[in-house]
């Protein structure tokens, strides 16, 4: 993956996120501190067209339910945004890939996406996404969040 | 009149948000049914007066483009107006969604603004 596919998956993020759920997230300084989340959700999608690849995205699980209130317009303790967490992590990753694919490969390509998943992510899966090179590190109020696109060779 | 909606989408979330943008924006509603996939939107259709659909692309067990493939088979709901509401907007998908008749698309992450234009749009109702 080229810097110009990390930076688009990092600006698809952004720009969900301000668009969908009025949160904005930073690029996190590259000089900071590994993060570890005490719990974490991962959410993928594949997609295939003139090329196939996967989307990734990994967040704190309370980041889940705050993207979903503000999504929803309640508040993150209303049991509506504490059920449609995951669900809302799944959409946002949904938004971003419909961003990224006609930025990279243009508006005449047709694409087939997958539904994305949403798992649970151990310590040490978190730390492996991290310290990919084609990751793209975020923060969103001091909370972590994970990017990667990786496109099959 | 009130218009029957139908909202398939398999994200719970932006169901709610359609629904929530519906509800305001001052549009004569009747019923919103709402479906998460494309074979229970058919099944939807079987069972309830359609005015106007909501449909997403990518869905699991039967996708958008399969929906409107397979409404469209059927004479009695063949004109039924469809609104494509996916974050997949591109011109190739726009164009093969025109050539079996949709009639309007909006993009993930919308504005209720865009929402409510578009249903004017389609069906020339008043706010």
């Amino acid at each position: 993956m080229t810097a110009t596919h990390k930076d688009a998956a990092g600006q698809a993020l952004c720009d969900t996120l301000s668009r969908l759920a009025f949160i904005f997230a930073d690029p996190q300084d590259p000089d900071a501190p590994p993060t570890e989340p005490q719990s974490s959700l991962k959410a993928r999608l594949t997609f295939k067209g003139s090329v196939q690849g996967t989307l990734e995205m990994a967040l704190p699980s309370p980041l889940g339910t705050e993207i979903a209130a503000n999504i929803l317009g309640c508040e993150p303790d209303d049991e509506e945004a504490e059920k449609a967490g995951i669900d809302s992590v799944k959409e946002v990753l949904n938004v971003m890939c419909g961003q990224i694919l006609p930025q990279l490969f243009g508006e005449h390509t047709l694409f087939d996406l997958t539904a994305p998943e949403v798992e649970k992510i151990n310590l040490t899966d978190w730390c492996d996404l991290q310290r990919d090179e084609q990751t793209a590190r975020f923060q969103i109020d001091e909370q972590p969040v994970l990017v990667r696109l990786q496109l099959a060779s | 009149m009130a218009l029957n909606i139908l909202i398939i989408d398999d994200s719970a979330t932006t169901r709610s948000v359609i629904k929530k943008t519906l509800n305001l924006g001052g549009i004569p509603l009747g019923q919103i049914h709402e479906a998460g996939d494309g074979q229970e939107g058919l099944n939807c259709l079987q069972e309830h007066w359609i005015d106007l659909v909501f449909v997403d692309i990518n869905m699991p067990v039967m996708n958008g483009v399969e929906f409107v493939q397979k409404k469209n088979e059927d004479p009695t709901h063949k004109s039924i107006p469809v609104v494509v509401v996916s974050t997949d907007n591109t011109q190739a998908r726009t164009e093969q969604l025109r050539a079996y008749g949709v009639q309007a698309f909006v993009r993930k992450p919308f504005t209720p603004e865009e929402l409510k234009k578009i249903i004017v749009d389609v069906l020339g109702v008043t706010q």
